[in-house]
């Protein structure tokens, strides 16, 4: 099997601020995060050869057709991606495939999601699957971890309240990082009692335990090392890109824990061994994970073996996840506050990840970062998407 | 002779009593939760009537409501289906009448007499539609109630039945209608079951060679059961037969069900030998005598757990029964309708909750699959998970979640034996839910959108009395 890294560049990348945008439409969002990221890499529009576009919710456009109307591309190939909340990080995948294949030399990856429009509390969910005789669950998102969470209390015999406040501190400190960068949607400070406090959305999940539905776009534009390296700006490397989906193993296996999730642990393991990382809780400068909710980042640290099974709880308390932790975890404030538009999450983390190895945080700054991870997670337990991407400097 | 092998009840959870919250009677009586209707109740009884019975034996099927789903359409052939009977059954609708239980009866026995069928299952249910603040609401409870039939009557055998036909208007509903209509009281009284009965009565009494003070039980289902004495010097039997069953004390009319209600209570305490009335009123009436058999001795009919717990408001029973309008606990999209051709090609696994077993590695799975999850074999065998009971995984209590009863309560649960389901929990106390709690299936109309009722199973806490 070939491998990826250090074959792909990142030379631009662009991300609108992420929030109820009521005064802009997909068309805007488009445009503004490409062209962030066209100035960060110094081109135009002329340069791409190739685009990959990620938007999950189709607004009666499950095509390629948006991002060339957006920016006016010229005809070019641009390849729809839909993978729940990976959608971002799939099509940066695929564009990065394209650029290794030696097809293209530039291509642009750009992931929007305009959901504010919807009027709708979360996101459109309904019983399942559509055409079908619908006899399964509605299962919004925070049910989907909400079930998550009542198991893992249970597993490791927390009390309510015991879980409940583990759970707030992991609310509390993206909340904390959210605060200081500019693009974030919410950006305010909250304490555990805030948290233990705030209605229930999902039980035993409150509002504080849930990422906002957010409207945004963010962009990347990549390119091969060699003519990064000819462009004379600065560029960051993928070392490392994993992609799992299950099998509904948790909906059908009575065998399976629903302490973990092995989408998460697969997809990990597949990009630390082209990374050739080892032990990530020593080795990763910093992480941004889909913390959907706080019992996903929760889980989501022992999956990607930041902690022992059972043992985040201690990490959480011992504040190793903070931003001058031994490894901080969502240092923009993760989907909890800088928000969650599906199709451009995965494409904002790296965003952030991107900065902070440039040493050019827009927000709380990790000291010379050499290597970052970015982390999606969508679906449902037991049939979940996940992706795992790494990023290095060229050093 | 012909007879009763087996009956099986099902009472609803909820309860509207005094101690309801706004509640404007001084009743009370057991409310169908909003996903059920006639025919789920009248499923949940054909289970319980089933159990230890061959059910590929079943030859007919009838389903008496005077409350059925459809217009158009066989409640029983749906309830075949859920009660996975063979494909060749009999199934009819006896729909109509709150006397249609006794009709049915007679032609179960026809068809059994006839050698046109040997076992026959009569399955009611109602689910009767009163108008808010009715007397009509005051007084009936929702309820399930099933008994099979069969050549040799194990537990009562039939002696014989008597009919009085009569097309008063006393309670009806008309078709397009929302809701039942009555007429006067006493007009009702004095001209309807105090008129009906003795002559149904009489008509048995004709057919049978019995007197009025043969039987030593009256099972005898009005609409009125306070006017039971009444009818009962009416009808000239003994004085102390009059069966004191306390149902309907507590809770009112169980409509088509009551005759079997009333029946079940009897055979509780009848001796092998005893001679038992079973009379009904609705478009005149029915009379039937029964003889308990010297089968009721090792199978008495098991009364149903009487766990009941109170609606939190009269404001609620009425979102469950559509008869109010209200604004969704969230902004959520409309439910879309099921697809009818997906709901045919997956009958078998969603309406008799028929999963497979992997003849590999020997796993039960549900939904069925093409690949093993486990061992990814492709040989498979049914396995139904309807029966068996289960234990709580994990839940989350869906506070936003499309339900006129708040929180919606979405769970994982492991099958006995093995197997795991991600479901929907009903009849529950979100509050007292604990991961590992014992629970069993229950069919339920999970929603009903476009036009399409869709059936389906969900899993309950375990109701034990």
């Amino acid at each position: 099997m070939g491998g990826i890294k250090d074959r792909i560049a990142i030379v631009g990348m662009g991300c609108t601020k992420f929030g109820e945008h009521w005064d802009k439409g997909l068309e805007d969002l488009i445009v503004e995060a490409a062209l962030e990221a066209f100035s960060d890499a110094g081109m135009q529009a002329a340069d791409i050869e190739a685009a990959w576009f990620g938007m999950q919710y189709a607004i009666g456009t499950a095509r390629g057709t948006p991002l060339a109307h957006a920016l006016k591309l010229d005809y070019l190939p641009i390849t729809r991606v839909e993978n729940a909340c990976c959608t971002g990080t799939d099509a940066f995948r695929n564009a990065c495939f394209g650029v290794a294949s030696g097809m293209y030399e530039t291509a642009l990856v750009v992931g929007v999601e305009k959901i504010k429009d919807s009027g709708l509390s979360g996101l459109p969910v309904s019983y399942a699957p559509i055409w079908g005789s619908r006899v399964e669950p509605p299962v919004p998102a925070p049910v989907q971890f909400a079930l998550a969470a009542t198991r893992y209390f249970s597993h490791y015999g927390l009390s309510y309240e015991e879980g409940k406040r583990l759970l707030a501190k992991i609310a509390v400190k993206n909340h904390k990082n959210g605060l200081k960068h500019p693009k974030a949607h919410l950006r305010r400070e909250i304490t555990v009692e805030d948290a233990l406090k705030a209605p229930i959305v999902a039980w035993p999940l409150g509002l504080y335990d849930c990422c906002p539905v957010s409207d945004g776009a963010a962009a990347a534009i990549i390119t091969t090392p060699e003519r990064a390296r000819r462009l004379s700006r600065p560029f960051t490397l993928v070392k490392g890109l994993g992609l799992a989906c299950g099998a509904r193993q948790a909906l059908l296996d009575d065998a399976y824990d629903m302490v973990h999730f092995e989408e998460s642990v697969r997809a990990a393991k597949q990009a630390y061994s082209q990374a050739g990382i080892k032990n990530p809780r020593e080795e990763l400068s910093l992480a941004v994970v889909h913390d959907c909710f706080t019992i996903t980042e929760l889980i989501i640290y022992e999956d990607l073996g930041f902690s022992r099974r059972g043992k985040a709880k201690e990490d959480i308390e011992a504040g190793f996840f903070d931003i001058d932790g031994g490894l901080p975890v969502n240092t923009d404030g993760g989907l909890k506050c800088f928000g969650h538009p599906i199709g451009a999450s995965g494409l904002r983390m790296l965003y952030e990840v991107h900065n902070q190895l440039l040493g050019r945080p827009l927000g709380l700054g990790v000291k010379n970062a050499k290597l970052g991870l970015t982390h999606n997670l969508g679906g449902h337990p037991g049939h979940f998407t996940c992706a795992v991407c790494i990023l290095g400097r060229e050093d | 002779m012909p007879g009763v092998l087996s009956i099986g009840t099902y009472l609803p959870y909820y309860r509207l009593s005094p101690a309801t919250l706004g509640w404007p009677h001084r009743t009370s009586r057991l409310l169908a939760s909003y996903d059920q209707d006639s025919l789920t109740l009248a499923l949940e009884a054909s289970r319980r009537c089933l159990v230890g019975f061959d059910r590929a034996k079943v030859d007919a099927v009838l389903f008496v409501s005077s409350s059925p789903p459809f217009i158009e359409k066989l409640s029983s052939s749906i309830l075949a289906a859920g009660l996975r009977l063979k494909s060749d059954v009999l199934a009819l609708d006896v729909t109509g009448s709150l006397g249609g239980f006794g009709r049915a009866l007679s032609l179960g026995l026809g068809l059994i007499e006839s050698n046109r069928a040997a076992y026959v299952l009569i399955a009611t249910g109602d689910k009767r539609r009163t108008k808010p603040l009715s007397q009509l609401e005051a007084t009936n409870s929702d309820a399930g109630a099933a008994v099979l039939l069969g050549p040799t009557g194990e537990i009562a055998s039939v002696l014989g039945e008597g009919f009085f036909s009569s097309p008063i208007l006393d309670a009806w509903q008309l078709a397009g209608e929302p809701y039942l209509r009555d007429t006067e009281e006493r007009f009702v009284q004095e001209q309807g079951y105090t008129s009906a009965l003795p002559r149904a009565l009489d008509n048995l009494l004709k057919k049978t060679g019995l007197t009025n003070e043969a039987f030593s039980y009256a099972c005898i289902a009005t609409p009125e059961p306070r006017r039971l004495p009444l009818a009962i010097k009416t009808l000239k039997l003994k004085a102390d037969s009059l069966l004191d069953e306390g149902l309907s004390r507590s809770f009112g009319f169980f409509g088509s069900s009551m005759p079997l209600f009333l029946l079940h209570e009897a055979l509780l305490r009848a001796s092998p030998g005893d001679l038992l009335l079973l009379a009904g009123y609705g478009d005149g009436a029915f009379a039937i005598a029964l003889k308990a058999a010297d089968g009721l001795l090792g199978s008495r009919p098991k009364p149903f757990p009487r766990v009941f717990k109170d609606v939190p408001s009269y404001t609620d029973a009425l979102k469950w029964q559509g008869a109010m309008e209200y604004s969704p606990q969230a902004r959520r999209p409309p439910i879309d309708p099921p697809s009818p051709i997906a709901m045919y090609r997956e009958s078998e696994q969603n309406l008799a909750l028929v999963g497979v077993r992997c003849k590999a590695c020997g796993y039960p799975q549900y939904p069925p699959q093409r690949l093993c999850t486990r061992c990814r074999g492709m040989d498979f065998e049914k396995e139904p998970f309807a029966d068996k009971r289960a234990q709580l995984f994990t839940y989350a209590l869906d506070t936003l979640g499309p339900t006129p009863e708040p929180p919606l309560i979405v769970c994982f649960i492991d099958f006995e034996g093995g197997g795991r389901m991600q479901c929907l929990m009903s009849d529950a106390d979100p509050k007292a839910l604990k991961v590992g709690m014992p629970l069993e299936m229950s069919f339920r109309r999970l929603f009903s959108a476009g036009g399409i009722p869709n059936y389906f199973w969900k899993c309950t806490p375990l109701r034990e009395g």
